[in-house]
């Protein structure tokens, strides 16, 4: 199985503290709604790169990958359906 | 491949006799960790879920709480989880390449690096019990009232990443004297892999606790 070199790591390693310091500087931008979101995505962003590069996703075989995926994949519909009920409930 | 050298194991001793190879049984032990991860992320979940549920009814208190938590001690362990996750697969990367003491070497730069997230996290605790952010009859009066949901996810959350980090602590010991007699190899590193999984599994809750715990409308 092809593996991700030590210069694969390393970049991933200097790219996640980057987002880090990026994450924490957007919370102070006057974004309004937008400033979680934004916060959310880019920690995402950080959460592919662990998974791809440091769990090895990306050179996983498919079983592997949809494996990985079902976890997260559960997770949205847990979040997507308490979520619709809840935020429509004001909706008076 | 030698045989009967002990750095080099053949495949007649590692293959249990249910596989029909090493890259099979590799493989049915990747997919069972990944399994497990799977339930993870769903027990973790839960909690992320009541978060999302509270903060969406109690927006303004969970700001105005999340302001009181200490973001130099949240950001240094953030620093020290993503650096310790670096140097866990550089431990499982020279496993594959063979390098024998640099396994060892990473392992227990892993291991002072998760403990020294719980040293910090430590500090981290004292100073949030003496500035009164337990929950209960004590808890801070200059935080709203709501407030006490928030450090009630807190508390737990961190709570259970802590115990979360501990255990992988623990994993990472107990395969650091195998890794030192040379038993881990390019062959055999499957212990090892399975344990870095674990290990990038709670860096990857310590990203999203991170953002949602201590920077709700931080520029307010």
């Amino acid at each position: 199985m092809k593996t991700p070199s030590k210069k694969a790591y390393a970049v991933t390693w200097i790219v996640l503290v980057i987002l880090h310091f990026t994450i924490l500087g957007s919370a102070y931008l006057k974004l309004g709604w937008a400033n979680t979101p934004l916060i959310v995505a880019l920690a995402f962003v950080q959460t592919g790169l662990v998974l791809f590069y440091f769990m090895e996703i990306r050179y996983s075989t498919k079983v592997v990958r949809v494996f990985a995926a079902a976890g997260f994949f559960w997770l949205a519909i847990q979040f997507t359906l308490t979520m619709s009920d809840y935020l429509m409930r004001q909706w008076h | 491949m030698t045989k009967g050298n002990p750095l080099m194991p053949d495949e007649s001793s590692i293959v249990a006799e249910q596989f029909d190879d090493a890259a099979q049984q590799h493989e049915t032990a990747r997919l069972g960790m990944w399994t497990f991860l799977a339930t993870e992320i769903l027990f973790f979940g839960g909690l992320f879920l009541a978060y999302d549920v509270y903060r969406h009814f109690y927006f303004a208190d969970f700001a105005a709480a999340s302001r009181h938590t200490d973001l130099v001690f949240g950001t240094v362990n953030s620093i020290i989880i993503l650096t310790s996750s670096f140097t866990m697969a550089l431990a499982v990367h020279a496993a594959k390449e063979n390098y024998h003491r640099s396994i060892v070497r990473w392992l227990l730069a892993t291991i002072a690096l998760g403990t020294a997230f719980l040293v910090v996290k430590g500090f981290e605790y004292h100073k949030d019990i003496t500035d009164h952010l337990v929950p209960g009859p004590a808890f801070n009066p200059a935080i709203p009232l709501h407030g006490q949901i928030f450090f009630w996810l807190y508390w737990t959350m961190t709570g259970l990443h802590a115990v979360h980090l501990s255990i992988g602590i623990g994993i990472l010991s107990l395969l650091a004297g195998p890794a030192r007699k040379g038993k881990f190899c390019s062959r055999y590193h499957t212990p090892l892999e399975l344990a870095g999984l674990y290990w990038h599994f709670v860096d990857i809750i310590w990203l999203f606790l991170y953002p949602l715990l201590y920077l709700i409308q931080r520029h307010a």
